[in-house]
């Protein structure tokens, strides 16, 4: 389906129909090589090879043809071959040159059964050389098309391995002292969520600690009080903030919510920290049964 | 053969059979949540920017354990990862699930098609493997993911060998065994134990096929096959060489002592036919039944067409083989130092999973060559209908997980810190030093100190920094976590370089040599044998990368024809 829109609009197709053809067949014909071999037959496969490279060579030399040239025998036709390769960039023409000598020799110079010394660099040539006419017998915007499908997925590919270092290795990370239970774990402190929280076990005062990613100016803390939101049973009052660089604590300052409340909750502390690794909040006290907080924000 | 409708019936059996796992918050299994405190301790050193983590610092309370030194890493390397960027630890671990589920039927499916060129056997052989009921229990009975998933990754390893001997165009037959080496390493540092086994099947599978080729002329096609061989095991140096080489050093001897003896693991060969078992309440070793149809397809296909399915009898003579050796008929195998590692199989009934895939293979063989003397028409309704009757009456009862709840499993580092938790039975890593597990969770990161007052100290996982003040030279300061080859101290501030050694409980201990005021790093870092097996596993691939390269368009050409300037 695709292949057919884009033949519609342009992008698809060959630039010479003749040429296509040919290089259809000699896939065809290297396809039944494959097989033959799958089953053994070596012997037979090697025949088909040499067939498909032929089909290649041939094909390349007729692209080479202007419309009035006149026939030519086969060594002049695999030179033009040749030529048209090299015109269009095609590495290695000496091992081509050598694979075609082979070939093109005397039925009675051949081995009845040959051995892989005799075969292997033979179909090497024609595994090479198949690709690279398939590529050259689609028109230029098919290549273009082409070109541009494969820098998009190599684009797409970067974008996917950088989004995914930065969830890995760019965001905050949380430990805690402790948590009330599985799903109050510190990194509900980081997610973002507010409807998430961090709960200390009951009673417990405790600390969560903010990892930075790189080290960064911290201008102000901004805690949103927990609350747990099915009980509404806790909730941080007194805390503590500590700004760390790698030498140590730099700077601390200390707040403490007003009133336990199960709407949102905000405590901003001015702390104005260069170069910090980490934060760590220290809930003092708390309100009800136990301290949490729902997000730590730094700005 | 993958756009085929059969390849995506195969696909939907494979997924079929792991739906009931998103059914579960959890599961009731052997392991319990072994696989979850696992991943949660990867993802977590990952996050702290380790690529290959090796200690696990919330094991046993905070004590820590080399986890990852002796674990084979690939399933955690998949789910941490998974677990580190979007999911949590159970969603990363039914996807990875679902992907073993997928590779066994395409696996097999791959291999059968290879060896057959028909669709319809390639399904029935894929779609009786999945619904093998040893592989089945391996996820919903045991829990055993790694085991699943390596079982899994056997069939797709020995169909790209073959495929790479089967194919005709050198440069692809290398590549194809490129991929064959690569996705065997990965087979290997899935589960130790069937990676070692499955390497053997393997091993085996591609000799015979090496020396087809031999005798076929086409002899140059082998070494790049047997390099690709060799390199397997290379490519999971990073894992094996630190695992073998530091097994000394911990209690590794409980791993084939009392219950994990494989002596005490013969099945009865009453269990390869019957509904329980004397050991397990639903036996998953009952695998009889698909093994003698795969049997009787074979000899019933060989009859038809013995060359084209006398393989199928190579196949079947495999996996009656590796079922003997699950039998108390076996035990002569199994004898104490007769065969290196083999008492680390533990149970030999593992064996069970190459031996119904080996009778899976050859039940496609033996189906190809039946079903290739039926129409078109036929053949297709007959693979329905069997693959239809595999998962309804071998599969349907093995798959189905029972549900428990997960709150009792810890899933972050907090809560697997505030408890005493191994994900091994048998206490079999912890470091020799250390004669038992402890019995509460650490304090804090120091548990002791003589001469010398800790002024802060704080944790990122398996990285430590603290801050000490020693009062007279030679003051020493214990650290609350188990010793191991691979930790190392930084002193980032201080009169004289800290040193660090293990004290007689096995715990670490800091040297301060000199009085005054410390800053230091504790770190566990990669220990000294991960870098040999870090240079083995960079020169099989660059064995690996010179294999592909040779005869490419950027091999060099030999040097007496550059010389020479001119055609080769």
């Amino acid at each position: 389906m695709a292949s057919q829109i884009a033949r519609a609009l342009g992008w698809g197709g060959s630039v010479n129909e003749t040429f296509a053809s040919s290089i259809a067949r000699a896939r065809a014909f290297t396809d039944c090589a494959r097989s033959l071999y799958r089953d053994g037959f070596l012997s037979e496969c090697h025949g088909y090879m040499c067939k498909a490279l032929s089909l290649h060579l041939e094909a390349w030399s007729d692209a080479a043809d202007n419309a009035d040239a006149e026939p030519v025998g086969l060594r002049a036709s695999r030179e033009r071959a040749f030529e048209a390769l090299a015109r269009a960039g095609y590495r290695r023409i000496d091992r081509l040159r050598a694979a075609a000598e082979a070939i093109d020799s005397p039925p009675g110079a051949e081995v009845g059964c040959p051995n892989s010394v005799d075969f292997d660099w033979i179909w090497t040539e024609v595994e090479r050389l198949a690709p690279f006419s398939a590529r050259q017998a689609l028109t230029p915007r098919a290549r273009k098309l082409l070109r541009l499908r494969r820098g998009l997925l190599a684009a797409f590919s970067v974008a996917l391995a950088l989004v995914l270092a930065f969830r890995i290795w760019g965001r905050p990370r949380a430990q805690a002292s402790a948590a009330y239970a599985d799903t109050f774990s510190a990194e509900n402190a980081v997610d973002g969520l507010e409807a998430t929280e961090w709960l200390l076990p009951d009673s417990t005062a405790g600390w969560v600690d903010v990892i930075l990613p790189f080290a960064r100016t911290v201008k102000r803390v901004r805690l949103i009080n927990a609350h747990n939101r099915i009980s509404a049973d806790r909730a941080a009052r007194a805390v503590r903030v500590t700004a760390f660089t790698k030498q140590g604590s730099s700077v601390s300052v200390e707040g403490a919510f007003k009133h336990f409340s199960e709407d949102r909750s905000v405590l901003d502390l001015d702390l104005a920290a260069r170069d910090v690794t980490r934060i760590r909040v220290e809930v003092l006290s708390h309100f009800r049964t136990g301290g949490g907080l729902a997000e730590v924000e730094l700005q | 053969m993958f756009r085929d409708p059969r390849f995506v019936l195969v696909v939907a059996a494979a997924v079929g059979l792991w739906i009931p796992l998103t059914h579960v918050d959890w599961f009731q299994n052997f392991d319990l949540g072994g696989y979850i405190m696992r991943t949660v301790e990867w993802a977590d050193e990952l996050r702290a920017g380790h690529l290959y983590p090796r200690w696990a610092p919330d094991m046993y309370g905070g004590f820590g354990e080399p986890l990852f030194v002796f674990f084979a890493p690939a399933v955690y390397s998949v789910t941490g990862f998974l677990t580190a960027t979007f999911l949590n630890p159970v969603m990363a671990l039914q996807l990875v699930a679902l992907a073993g589920s997928v590779i066994s039927g395409v696996g097999v499916y791959a291999l059968i098609y290879g060896e057959t060129r028909q669709v319809n056997a390639a399904m029935l052989g894929a779609v009786a493997y999945l619904s093998a009921p040893y592989r089945l229990s391996d996820l919903y009975e045991r829990g055993d993911f790694s085991e699943f998933c390596c079982i899994a990754l056997l069939p797709a390893v020995l169909a790209l060998y073959l495929a790479a001997a089967g194919e005709a165009r050198p440069f692809r037959a290398r590549a194809l065994a490129a991929c064959a080496a690569l996705v065997h390493g990965i087979m290997i540092v899935t589960h130790t134990i069937l990676g070692l086994w499955g390497s053997l099947l393997v091993g085996l599978v591609v000799f015979v096929r090496c020396v087809a080729l031999y005798r076929s002329g086409a002899w140059r096609r082998v070494p790049p096959i047997v390099i690709a061989l060799a390199c397997a095991p290379g490519l999971a140096g990073a894992y094996i060489v630190p695992a073998m080489g530091y097994r000394g050093v911990t209690h590794a001897e409980a791993l084939i002592t009392g219950f994990y003896r494989p002596q005490n693991h013969w099945i009865p060969f009453s269990d390869l036919f019957g509904k329980t078992s004397y050991m397990f309440s639903k036996n998953f070793n009952r695998v009889g039944p698909l093994i003698s149809v795969a049997g009787s397809v074979a000899i019933a296909g060989a009859a038809l067409n013995l060359k084209r399915s006398g393989a199928a009898l190579a196949w079947m003579a495999v996996s009656l083989a590796l079922v003997t050796l699950t039998l108390p008929e076996g035990y002569a195998f199994w004898e104490p130092g007769r065969l290196p590692l083999a008492q680390f199989i533990q149970f030999p009934w593992r064996l069970l999973g190459p031996a119904v895939l080996t009778a899976c293979i050859a039940l496609g063989i033996g189906a190809a060559a039946i079903l290739g003397r039926l129409g078109e028409r036929l053949r297709t309704n007959l693979a329905i209908a069997g693959s239809a009757a595999l998962l309804f009456f071998v599969a349907w009862p093995y798959a189905a997980a029972v549900s428990v709840p997960l709150s009792g499993f810890p899933q972050n580092p907090e809560s697997l810190r505030s408890r005493v938790e191994s994900a091994t039975s048998a206490d079999e890593f912890l470091p020799r030093a250390v004669a038992a597990r402890p019995r509460h969770p650490r304090e804090g990161l120091v548990s002791a100190t003589e001469n010398a007052s800790v002024t802060s100290s704080w944790s990122d996982g398996s990285l430590h920094t603290l801050s000490i003040t020693a009062a007279t030279a030679g003051a020493v300061v214990h650290l609350a976590h188990y010793a191991f080859p691979g930790w190392s101290i930084r002193t980032r501030s201080g009169p004289a370089p800290a040193s660090l050694d293990t004290d007689a409980e096995g715990m670490l201990r800091v040297q301060l040599p000199q009085s005054g005021q410390y800053l230091l790093e504790v770190a566990y870092r990669q220990p000294p044998l991960a870098w040999v097996g870090f240079a083995v596993t960079g020169l099989s691939f660059l064995m690996l990368g010179l294999m592909l390269l040779r005869g490419s368009s950027w091999w060099p050409r030999k040097l007496p024809v550059r010389w020479a300037g001119g055609a080769a």
